[in-house]
């Protein structure tokens, strides 16, 4: 028993010493870097790889941000595909960062990891908040508090069927009454009848067949707002249980079973380029800073490669809003000088131009006061994509962007609708077991719904059966419950 | 059948010519099967781009190309530093890894040592739980502070609680008490019945243990996902690992955009990732015959019974 | 605990006085034998240094799996001290759902399947290669069988489609070839169980017959030429000798393989079937429903719950059967 005794009381005195000696590394380590009166040096955690000429474009980025705010930047990049799991244990260790791409957007900020910016934005950063617009702000809001900084760009998406013009025209398929899945089949017909070893409809693991939703707790959970015209938005569905996704489903598992879509497409990870010749038609999501299909063309790297088809209503979704937010560490000694740095990278033109297109005189020219021609030398990996940066509204655009195509680009974003789940975040802390349990059922369906792999009516019929025994129930009327709160104070 | 006999003496063991031409074929059969992959792997990094979209993986595809190295090429500053990183951590690592495990194992297996119950308690215990990734980052960069440096691709692996518990056993059958007691009366140092007398006869144990540090190091990309972010300090197995969650994320996200688009374009293709398998596969297979006799005489541990 | 030699004087009641005096001596013994043990004593402290930094600290921080975790902006620890107690809420999702049963079911089956497999096939083989008369040709043999192992289930997977892919496999061309109707592997739940049966043997066999292999030809060869001197023919030598020579091999990695039951290769069961839905009810296992369920809450309470309940249950498993295997013949025990 002694022996016990001790082992137990050393590892008592261990963690002793481990509790106070991790709060001797906090404080070091934070007190470091503001310790030197020069300018702040704040660090920044972005999504993706590291741009080529990284050294250059945060030399002149820091040139300004010297100059307006006494601040430089120290930008880290971290993989797509590591982003979540390192941000994840970062934000949990509660390691000091100030600025970082949010991740797990809502959750995060429920739990208390970022900084309430609420108050701060306004104060810090008025040109910026200002410019973005109001969907962004709704539908970050959390219980009525901002913890992000939107980037201002695609702000409704619609969701589109898009045609390889290639094969349009060599074949001469009709693709004008194309508005839905089911109103798909004609096209994919005409032209399997002619190539059957290219690919008709690109679908791989993680496709989804959009329709006219917007969801909660994002697309991959069953639970859905009906945002159609003529339905009243007020209820919790399971969208698998309505009409238009089961008949969207029933088409995808007819063209399954013609040959139009890969045989292994539930499993498969393959990429179509969209620059290469192995599909026709592929669902893509647009939104009004693609300017119709010139980011596509751009992408397939010649005019009128792409034709698409829009096969739902443009929307000012909840997930859209939250496509790309900056936040502000909770645990950041510099909360007001990060938000100041995000409006400036918001609104200073020649700040943020420079982050996203390269140095004037070497990867663009001016031509006007905001239209530039690039060079030879520019390249997109040198330096960081234009969704991912700043308020895309002060970007310079290309000679190939019309004066034209801008004005219609801001009245198609009056005209969108506004999705009626924007501000609203449910609070799933009582029902996260029952959650876990449904995202399991629903990565054993998700993928063979959504590609057409299974048949619908007797999948679905069981996926509800399992969805059922994991709870489904329960979290629809917490969320019913809390949806209907949220209606009746708006 | 005399003759027969003779030698079946000779070679005591050993099947009928008969029955080992049998049993050759099978073994070498399984074999067969078992080399299969490597040159799959092989064959695939030297397949065209084109003859992977058209027919998938193939085992004699119907065009050839060294396209994938020529694009390792290219990046062969950065490849050829994560080599570098990963060799110097494997060498460093394993004998670490070895050196801390042995003596411990060492000192837990002798009687005449006072506290061997409680370190063996001590050790037993940290078997029970798994500390959890949060905090062991925690350590690490906050008590430790030793983030982005090569010490922290070193050090999480540096000691392996079940091998301690292994060689300990090992000690024990291998390492007769008498011998060491003897070398004591004679007034040998602790340090000195160790180099001299255990550690030679500990060498197949020993062997065992760093092959499987040096295996645990060499495919290690955990440890870089979570402490490094310098470019300089990344291994290979994670610029493996790296391209490969890419791919699945953005292939995964593709209908997001021309924007997840843009990025997918950078990413080599499949016979390069292949090729870069190869590389980072190959250090392994080759050295590990050299390290075969070993390997098989220490896999012994616990099971000989002298 | 794990030691066989006694130690401990035998107990016999002693006097107030005595133990007062034995107490005293002790104290003083605590320094004298410390000098005494001091080469020793410094052999053991790097590993013990390590073990209090990467598990007696951070082991701690277990704890979150028995509340509700909430961000402080001071760190971790001050987080932790904020965040409710929530008991074994955290655990739930484990047991709760109808698909607890079929993954529990599903990780255990799977085990012991493995364990019986591995079991016969590599003494199979390692008796086969022992008796074998050409022994260059056997290192090359054990050499290339243990290739499998050292590669990453990421490149098994690629090899496993190229023989299952449903357009361009192997073994679809072959079906179609010859006129059969091409199977859609990755959606037939049916054949999953062998596939992955298979797969999972194969790449541990090389290992595991090596290691049977090595005690196979420890053994003293005198015992053979008794046998054979009996008139034993090779199937009885191998059944009187061989066999029961590797018996205490067998049980060790038999403790070793049950200590990890409730632990599924996740490589294995994630990689090799590509993750595919359609196929869960026979590949889903304890670590891919954690992972499939939790990459997208990212919930660090529920992800060391699920780590906590497969640590305990194979520690249970481990020391249980090494306690049986210890009463049975103590000297096949692991500790």
């Amino acid at each position: 028993m002694a022996k016990w005794q001790k082992v137990v009381a050393i590892t008592g005195l261990a963690a002793g010493l481990a509790v106070t000696l991790s709060a001797c590394g906090n404080n070091k380590s934070s007190s470091s870097s503001s310790s030197s009166k020069g300018p702040t040096t704040l660090t920044m955690y972005q999504i993706g790889d590291k741009p080529k000429q990284y050294d250059a474009m945060i030399k002149r980025a820091n040139k300004i941000l010297v100059k307006k705010a006494n601040a430089k930047l120290k930008i880290t990049y971290i993989g797509w595909g590591d982003y979540s799991q390192k941000m994840s244990v970062i934000v949990s260790s509660g390691e000091h960062y100030d600025i970082a791409k949010a991740d797990n957007y809502a959750v995060n900020a429920q739990k208390g990891a970022y900084a309430d910016l609420t108050k701060l934005l306004p104060k810090y950063a008025p040109e910026a908040y200002k410019q973005i617009d109001s969907a962004y702000i709704k539908g970050n809001k959390i219980d009525g508090k901002l913890y992000a900084v939107p980037v201002n760009a695609n702000v409704y998406s619609t969701q589109v069927i898009s045609f390889n013009k290639k094969f349009v025209d060599k074949y001469n398929i009709d693709i004008s009454k194309v508005n839905s899945y089911e109103t798909l089949n004609s096209a994919l017909k005409a032209f399997h009848a002619k190539d059957k070893n290219t690919v008709a409809l690109a679908a791989g693991k993680g496709f989804k067949v959009e329709s006219n939703f917007d969801y909660p707790l994002g697309n991959t959970l069953p639970f859905a707002v009906d945002i159609s015209k003529g339905a009243n938005g007020k209820k919790i569905v399971n969208q698998y249980d309505t009409a238009q996704m089961q008949a969207s489903l029933a088409a995808m598992h007819k063209y399954y079973q013609a040959g139009y879509i890969s045989q292994d497409a539930a499993t498969s990870n393959t990429d179509y380029p969209i620059a290469s010749n192995t599909w026709f038609a592929r669902q893509e999501t647009q939104g009004p800073f693609d300017y119709g299909d010139f980011q596509l063309n751009n992408t397939a790297g010649k005019k009128d490669a792409i034709e698409s088809k829009a096969i739902t209503v443009p929307l000012k979704s909840l997930s859209q809003s939250q496509v790309f937010d900056w936040v502000v560490g909770n645990g950041s000694e510099h909360k007001e000088l990060a938000v100041k740095v995000l409006g400036l990278i918001n609104t200073d033109k020649t700040l943020l131009n420079g982050l996203v297109w390269g140095a004037e005189g070497t990867d663009f020219n001016k031509t006007g006061t905001d239209k530039i021609k690039l060079t030879s030398k520019y390249d997109p990996s040198n330096q960081m994509g234009a969704w991912m940066t700043g308020n895309n509204k002060n970007l310079y655009t290309t000679d190939a962007i019309t004066d034209k195509m801008i004005k219609e680009r801001d009245t198609s974003i009056k005209a969108a609708k506004s999705s009626p789940l924007l501000g609203f975040t449910p609070d799933t802390s009582s029902v996260k077991t029952e959650i876990t349990n449904i995202q399991n059922v629903m990565n054993q369906y998700i993928d063979g719904l959504n590609t057409g792999t299974s048949d619908p009516k007797p999948t679905i019929k069981k996926m509800d059966k399992a969805l059922k025994g994991a709870g489904y129930d329960k979290v629809q009327k917490l969320l019913q419950k809390q949806y209907t709160e949220f209606l009746a104070k708006q | 059948m005399w003759r027969k006999k003779e030698i079946s003496t000779v070679e005591i063991r050993s099947f009928g010519p008969g029955a080992n031409l049998c049993f050759n074929i099978l073994v070498a059969l399984f074999a067969i099967s078992c080399l299969l992959p490597l040159i799959f792997i092989i064959v695939i990094s030297f397949s065209s781009e084109h003859a992977l979209v058209t027919n998938g993986y193939q085992f004699w595809p119907s065009q050839w190309s060294t396209a994938g190295y020529e694009y390792l090429s290219h990046m062969s500053g950065k490849l050829l530093n994560a080599l570098g990183v990963t060799l110097l951590v494997t060498v460093l690592g394993t004998a670490i890894n070895a050196t801390f495990t042995a003596t411990y194992a060492y000192s837990i297996s002798r009687s005449s040592f006072r506290y061997r119950r409680f370190f063996t308690l001590f050790c037993l215990i940290t078997m029970l739980f798994t500390p959890g990734m949060v905090a062991n980052y925690i350590v690490m960069t906050n008590l430790l502070q030793l983030k982005d440096t090569l010490w922290a691709l070193i050090l999480p692996m540096a000691v392996s609680p079940f091998n301690i518990i292994v060689m300990r056993t090992f000690f024990k059958r291998q390492v007769n008490e008498s011998i060491i007691e003897a070398a004591r009366i004679d007034g040998a140092s602790e340090m000195r019945i160790f180099c001299q007398i255990v550690l030679p006869l500990a060498v197949p144990g020993i062997a065992t243990i760093s092959l499987f540090a040096a295996l645990g190091y060499w495919n290690d990309w955990f440890n870089a996902l979570l402490y490094i972010q310098n470019t300089r300090l990344v291994p290979l197995q994670y610029l493996l690992m790296q391209i490969q969650s890419n791919i699945q994320m953005l292939s995964q996200n593709a209908t997001q955009g021309a924007q997840y688009a843009t990025g997918l374009s950078n990413i080599p293709k499949e016979a390069t990732q292949m090729a870069m398998v190869v590389i980072s596969v190959a250090p392994i297979a080759l050295s590990y015959p050299f390290f075969q006799k070993y390997f098989v005489r220490g896999l012994t541990i616990g099971g000989v019974k002298e | 605990m794990p030691n066989p030699e006694p130690e401990m004087p035998t107990v016999q009641p002693e006097t107030p006085e005595e133990k007062a005096a034995r107490k005293k001596e002790n104290r003083q013994n605590f320094w004298y034998s410390v000098r005494d043990n001091t080469p020793l004593l410094l052999f053991v402290i790097p590993g013990a240094i390590w073990m209090i930094f990467f598990f007696y600290i951070p082991v701690f921080a277990n704890v979150v799996a028995f509340k509700d975790f909430q961000f402080d902006p001071n760190g971790f620890v001050a987080s932790l001290a904020r965040s409710p107690w929530v008991g074994f809420k955290n655990f739930e999702f484990l047991f709760s759902s109808n698909a607890a049963w079929v993954i529990t079911r599903n990780t255990v089956l799977y085990n012991l399947g493995f364990i019986s497999l591995n079991l016969i096939i590599s003494v199979f083989f390692a008796v086969v290669m022992s008796q074998l008369r050409n022994r260059r040709l056997t290192k090359v043999y054990q050499t290339s069988m243990l290739l499998p192992y050292f590669l990453s289930w990421v490149i098994i997977s690629y090899f496993v489609y190229a023989f299952l892919s449903p357009n361009q496999g192997l073994l679809n061309s072959m079906i179609t070839g010859n006129g059969g109707k091409a199977i859609s592997w990755y959606n037939a739940p049916q054949f999953w169980p062998f596939i992955l049966l298979f797969v999972g043997t194969w790449k541990g066999i090389g290992y595991n017959s090596i290691l049977y292999f090595a005690s196979a030809m420890s053994i003293d060869p005198t015992l053979f030429e008794a046998a054979e001197i009996d008139g034993a023919n090779k199937w009885q030598q191998i059944k009187n000798v061989t066999l029961p020579a590797l018996v205490p091999l067998m049980t060790l990695m038999t403790i070793l393989a049950i200590g990890n039951i409730f632990r599924a290769d996740f490589g294995l069961f994630y990689q090799v079937p590509q993750n595919s839905g359609s196929l869960y009810n026979v590949t889903s296992v304890l670590d891919t429903y954690i992972y499939n369920g939790l990459t997208a809450t990212g919930d660090i309470g529920m992800s060391s719950a699920a780590a906590l309940y497969q640590s305990l249950v194979g520690f249970i498993l481990l020391m249980t059967s090494n306690f049986i295997v210890r009463r049975v013949d103590p000297e096949s025990a692991l500790f």
